[in-house]
Order: C-alpha cells, then structure tokens, then sequence
C-alpha cells in the first residue's frame, strides 16, 4: 500500500506542478475571455457582446479623448451568450469597476439580442450557463479558478496556442489567402480576429449569421428582465462617471432581421437615454460604411475606423454637454 | 457523477481511502460501497435512486423464493414476474414515447388521426445495464447455476457498484457476486494495473472521444455542406468517438473496480483490429454481446437448426442488441445491418475462423490481415452512421451525399484546423499503443514492461491528456443508453 501510494502522490505532484506552471503561461492567446479576468479593477469599461469586444478599440478612445493613464478604457465585452444584460453581467461589472472612480468613462453597447432572452426561459434561469456563473475571482492573475472552471481544454494546450499563435500572428497578412481564422485577446480587453476577408468566405459567413439570427427571432423575445438591468448597469456606473449608450453598426441584413425582431427597439433606448439622464448614440444606419467578417463583426482594420468615429462623437458630445453646463 | 469530473477526482480517492484503511470485514465494505453508489448516482439524480432500490428488493426477494421453491410452475411464475417488471420500468422509461409515437403514425397513416401527446419522461441513466444485470441473477438462479443470496446488503452492492452501476460493463451475477462474499485484500499489483486501465480509459476518453466528438458533430449536423470525402472522415470520426467514448469508460470502470480488489469482465478487445463481423462482435461490447448470447440466442436455439431458424435467430439477436441501445429505429436498422454483415460468413461456416488475435508475434500484419481488417472497419463504420444519425432522413442523405464524385477528393479540413490534425495524429498514438497490447486485457498493460519505460509511458500519456484533452466534462455516449 505504502508504495502504491508513494507512486501515486508521485504522479499527483507532478500533475499539481505541471498545472501550476502552465497556468502561469495563460495569457491573450489562451481563449478569448481569459485575460479579462485577470486584469486589475478599473475606471473606464465598455460593455456589451462580441460585437464591442471586437470593434471598439481601447487605445483609439485613450487617445481621441486624451483619457487620463488612470482613466484608460478597459474593453470589459464578451459575447451574447455570456454578456447580455442580467444579473450575472451586472455584478461582474460591478466587481470590476474601482469603487473610488468618479471620473470615468462608460461605453454600454446594446443591441436587440443582448435585451432579450430565449421565449422558454424562467427569469431565474437565465445566464445559469454564463461563464460568469460560479466564479469568485474576477481580478486576479494568474486566474486558476477561472482555468479550473472554464477552460475547456488541458492546460498544455495554453503553451502550444502560445506557439500556434506566434506562428500564426507572424504570418497574418498572408490570411485573405486561407479560410480560417485565429483570435488575440488584447491586455486591453480588445479581441483582435485575423480572418479571410475573400468575398466568398465572408459571404458564406455573412450566410451563416442569417440563418442563425433567423432561427434566433423565432426563438427568442424582448426580456423586461434583461431591460430591467440594462438601466440598472446605467445606474451603478453614472455613479462612476459618463455613460454613453451605443448602437454599433452591423451588415444591413442583419440590421433587416433586429428591426423585424425588436421594431421599438430605438424609441426604447432613446426613451431609457432620456430616462437615465445618458446618451445614445446609434450607428446603426452607418452600416453600409464598414466591412464585416460575418455581418455582425466589424473587420478589425475597420474597427479601428469606426473607434475613432465612435471616439469623435463622445468627445462632441462631452464638449457640447460642458458648454451648456457653463 | 462523471468518471472525468473534478466530483469523481475528490470521491474516488475519499472512498479508496475509507475502503481499505477505516472498514475492517467484508459487511463493512459491502456497506461503503453500497452507501458510496448510490452517492455516486444520487449525484446526477436522487429521485431515480428509489427505482434502484426497488429493483433490487425484487430480484433479491425473489431470487431468495426461487431458492426456497421446488415447484417448477411457481418458479417460472416467479421469473416471469421478474422478467416483467424489469423490462416494464425499462419499457416505460426507455420506450414508451417510441411506441406511443409509432402507433399513432402507424393509425395517421391509416387517415385515423390520434389526439395524443407524449410523456416528457426522463430516462434514468443506467436503467439499461442494471436491469440487465439483476436479470442475469434471476435467471441463473432460476437455472440454478447459482445459488441466491441471503445478503440483501451484499446483493445491492453487487447491483449498485458505482464503476460499472451507469454504463457496464453488464456483469454476470455468477462472476461478480461471489467477488462480494469474498474477503478482500489490498494487492499492488491489481491496484497499479487499475490505475494503467484509468489513465488509457482518460486517454481515450478525453483525447480521442471528446475530440473526435466535435469534428463529428460539426460534419454530421452540417452534412450539406460538406464534400462525399469529408463525410466519410466525418463517419470514421464518430467510429473513434464511440470507441473511445465507450471502451473509455469501460477500461475506467474496470480499473475503478480493481482499486477495490474486484475484477470486472473485459468488455473491450481492440475491436478495430478484427478481420471479420464476427471477430468484431466477439471484441465489441463483450459483457452485452455475450449476455444476449446466453439469455437470448442460445435458449432460442443459437445456430442449431435449419438455416431458416440461424437466419431467425441472427436477426433477432441484432434487432434486439440494436432496439436496446434506444426508442430510434436508426439503432434498429443498425442492428439490421450489422445481422446482414454476420449472416454470409455465419451460414458459409466462416463465423469462428478468427478466434486469436490478429498477427500474433508480429510486429506487422499481412496485407490479407490488413485487407480485411479495413474491410471490417468500414463496413462498421457505414453502420455507426445509422446510429450516430438523428433520425432515417439523416442517415440516408448522409449515405447518398458520400455516393458522389467528391468523395474522391481530398477531404475539407473542419476549423481548428490545427486541432483536426492533433486529434488524427492522437489517432495513430492510440492505435500504436493498442496494436502492441492487443493481445493484453487492455492498452496500457504493460506489467511486464521495466520500470523505467513504464514510468515514461505514464508520463507521456499524461501530457497527452494535459495537451489535448478536451475538458469540456461531456457526458459519456453510452450514459443515455
């Protein structure tokens, strides 16, 4: 027994140390949430799905704004499944935000999807599935718990998309020439996705997108629970600075099937704008001037675009907001 | 509870410990590994435990009145009342909505339209594999070949044991309850090759399986789109994932049970390596193969007889096999299929002229072994699209989309592109090692190697597990079963 058990606390520890020296290596590459969970609390966020974790750029809006070091916009999205307005969503923020900032700046991106919820869904069930459910720790690095309880593969696999990714990252350019695609998670919160922008791939993925907001529409309705704490994300962070409420732009397509799906969906987020006291800003019929991977992604050269339109608007409108204060 | 959750990795070495360090007699032990099973399947759902318990209670009390009774007209009343009630919580759990369902399409057709809805009832996991298992003690005490028990502790335990209670292997009572009356002590040797038996059931399990698992389903549930040469990568996928999936968490249930001095049946024998359907069903699913064999085949006259009856016979053994894995007739057609493979080599006599093991003392096969063992492995493989397929439709457009010019093609690389091609190279890494063991109980049966490869070995195939493990805690194939 005593040697089957010296092997045994053999193989153990050389498991635990393995883990623990693998954890360490996680970074951007790992997926495409990690980091975010690794990074400090923060003054300035913006908020919302993949749509923001991909298409707004942190630095763009840093330097437009000339935002102060301490006040630099964190990119705290993550994707519709996990980041639509709820509960879940609601108190990650609110354990990322630095309690003693008063000054910073608050982007919400919002979208018929990321207000409404699958028609079969009780209220307390929904976002049971988040990758925020069981977690604790949302600031510390490295994040074991967050590897433990959310990385779907053996953690040797960190160290070799580490590799991968190098490799890849060094041959980006040539990507218009393969169908596929890799993501970087920027230390930002900027998800950066190297894509084919070939016409025919992005159509087949533009294709792809339709069908599935289709089947989405049929299975899914505006939720006055996810509503409900849309304004109240608007309340906690007016606490901690300026909130602007944001309408990205998306292929026109798919700007067709969110206005069938949500026709108030505007006059909704005027009317809570107003409500709250923010502004709302909707891109949404500048869809035409950007390109998409997918219709709903913004390219990451046109992001970058877009981040400096979206960047100029704010800093009119807090110079505006500043001149009728005076 | 899951074999290949963070849950079982705290309750298996708690319970290892308790086993062999706090009970002192066999009834102690009995007593934990009952207590500790019904834990185990509590975890996933309580309310199914009482099903368990009643299970057992009734095969118990009447295994113990077919001891006491001589009248042979009781005794078969009293079999037949377990054979009922068995396969009724089976029939109303696994196919009541099946036959529901069919008859009122059956009736439709007819211009004769039921107003019915079916039950939204949860199938218990492991309903399958225990009632089979308590059945097999009916029946062999109703044969007496095996004396009933009076221990009611000892004949749940043998009912419930947690490594082989939710997916088999289906023991027989005469090789596994008398294991349970006997005193039981801790042997090294046992105890090393059951944790060789866990890390290659893990390996395949969480490299191959759950892996092979998400190329398949990408392929199979978006086969429209894909070309006749990847659909066909898409069915060899799904015949890895089963095997993997399955023959995992087989060779984890049997290594699980030697941690506790038991020994299970084999239940894998590298079925991909078999030359013909026959070999490949003597390797394939041994302890369901052989338990319809003894309860079914054999008492409806196995292969005696005129050809009509070992035709009879064949199909029914299959349709069954086939019927049992679920309420879906794709499973049944895969029994069906699987009949019409075995039935040529059957009536031409050619069934057992592969009964050793493929190159035995070679390193290599010859072309002729790797003819046929090709021919075996895609004849099974165009069955596992049957029963990978959702329904009929699915199977048979799946079918004709790979009867096309494309499937002479190179076949389409599904993204991670990059993970297709670790997952085909853990491919040749499983059947290297197999191949080498074939022979063995299991793949990693490497006693008799020395300790130093040994250790490199284990160590190897941890990183493997650590690198291209999918640790997305699926549940296992056979579990809805």
């Amino acid at each position: 027994m005593r040697k089957f058990f010296k092997n045994i606390i053999i193989v153990s520890l050389f498991i635990v140390i393995l883990h623990s020296i693998l954890g360490a290596f996680a970074d951007g590459t790992a997926d495409n949430f990690y980091l975010r969970f690794t990074s400090p609390k923060q003054n300035s966020l913006i908020i919302g799905t993949s749509r923001s974790a991909q298409g707004i750029h942190p630095n763009i809006i840093d330097s437009v704004l000339d935002l102060e070091k301490i006040n630099n916009i964190y990119n705290y999205s993550f994707s519709i499944n996990n980041s639509s307005f709820g509960k879940e969503y609601y108190s990650v923020i609110k354990n990322k935000i630095n309690e003693s900032g008063v000054n910073g700046l608050f982007i919400i991106t919002v979208d018929p999807w990321s207000i409404s919820s699958d028609t079969t869904l009780h209220d307390n069930k929904i976002d049971i599935e988040s990758v925020f459910h069981s977690m604790r720790y949302h600031n510390s690095c490295p994040n074991y718990e967050y590897l433990i309880k959310n990385y779907k593969k053996g953690w040797g696999n960190i160290l070799l998309k580490r590799i991968e990714s190098n490799i890849l990252f060094r041959n980006r350019h040539s990507f218009d020439k393969m169908n596929g695609s890799f993501t970087y998670l920027r230390k930002d919160g900027l998800l950066e996705v190297y894509t084919s922008m070939d016409s025919v791939y992005v159509k087949k993925n533009i294709q792809k997108k339709i069908s599935h907001y289709n089947r989405s529409m049929s299975r899914n309705k505006f939720s006055e629970f996810r509503f409900s704490y849309l304004r109240k994300t608007i309340q906690l962070l007016k606490n901690h600075g300026e909130v602007y409420l944001v309408r990205m732009p998306v292929h026109t397509s798919l700007l067709k099937i969110e206005n069938s799906f949500d026709p108030q969906f505007n006059k909704r987020m005027i009317n809570l704008a107003n409500s709250t006291h923010v502004e709302y800003l909707n891109f949404a019929n500048d869809s035409t001037q950007y390109s998409y991977t997918d219709g709903n992604h913004l390219y990451i050269k046109d992001a970058k675009k877009y981040s400096i339109r979206l960047a100029k608007r704010i800093k009119h409108s807090h110079s505006l907001a500043n001149k009728k204060l005076d | 509870m899951l074999f290949n959750s963070i849950e079982f990795a705290v309750f298996l070495p708690l319970i290892f410990i308790l086993y062999w360090f706090l009970t002192k007699t066999i009834r102690q032990q009995n007593i934990l590994i009952l207590a500790s099973s019904y834990f185990f399947y509590g975890w996933w759902d309580w309310r199914f435990l009482c099903l368990i318990f009643f299970s057992t209670l009734i095969d118990f009390l009447i295994g113990r009145s077919l001891g006491n009774n001589k009248e042979v007209f009781t005794r078969k009343i009293l079999l037949w009342l377990s054979i009922l009630m068995n396969l009724g919580f089976l029939g109303f759990f696994k196919y009541y909505n099946f036959f529901i369902d069919n008859f009122i399409y059956a009736f439709s057709t007819l211009g004769i339209e039921l107003n019915y809805q079916s039950l939204k009832i949860i199938l218990p996991v492991g309903i399958s594999f225990y009632t089979f298992q308590t059945l097999s003690y009916t029946i062999d005490v109703y044969k007496k070949k095996l004396k009933p028990t009076s221990e009611f502790i000892t004949f749940a335990a043998f009912v419930s044991f947690f490594p082989q209670l939710v997916a088999g292997p289906i023991e027989r009572a005469s090789n596994l309850l008398p294991q349970f009356k006997k005193n039981r002590i801790f042997d090294y040797n046992q105890a090393a090759d059951g944790m060789r038996q866990i890390l290659w059931g893990f390996f395949k399990k969480i490299v191959i399986a759950d892996n092979c698992a998400i190329f398949a389903d990408q392929i199979f549930n978006n086969y429209t789109d894909y070309s006749g040469s990847t659909l066909v990568l898409g069915a060899i996928f799904f015949a890895f994932q089963i095997y993997g999936d399955f023959s995992g968490y087989s060779d984890i249930a049997i290594g699980t049970a030697r941690l506790f001095g038991f020994n299970l049946m084999q239940n894998f024998a590298f079925p991909y390596f078999s030359r013909d359907i026959a070999e490949f069903w003597r390797r394939w699913h041994i302890s369901l193969s052989t338990w319809f064999r003894d309860y079914l085949y054999i008492p409806l006259g196995g292969s005696r007889g005129a050809n009509y009856f070992k035709i009879r016979n064949v199909f029914i053994i299959f349709l069954v096999s086939g019927f049992w894995h679920g309420d879906n007739w794709t499973f049944i057609i895969w029994g069906g299929l699987n009949a019409l493979y075995f039935l040529p080599i059957m009536l031409l006599n050619k069934n057992k002229i592969n009964t050793d093991v493929v190159a035995l003392g070679k390193y290599l096969p010859s072309t002729r072994e790797v003819l046929s063992m090709t021919l075996t492995f895609s004849l099974t493989t165009i069955a596992w699209i049957f029963f990978r397929a959702e329904d009929l439709n699915h199977a048979i457009s799946y079918i004709s989309n790979i009867i096309d010019p494309s499937t002479f093609t190179f076949p389409e690389f599904i993204t991670p592109k990059i993970e297709m091609l670790y997952t085909l190279l853990c491919f040749i890494i499983l059947l290297i090692v197999e191949w080498m063991n074939r022979d063995k109980e299991h793949g990693l049966d490497i006693a008799n190697y020395n300790r130093y490869n040994r250790w490199v070995l284990y160590f190897i195939i941890t990183i493997l597990i650590i690198t291209f493990g999918a640790f997305n805690h699926t549940s296992f194939i056979y579990f809805q079963f």
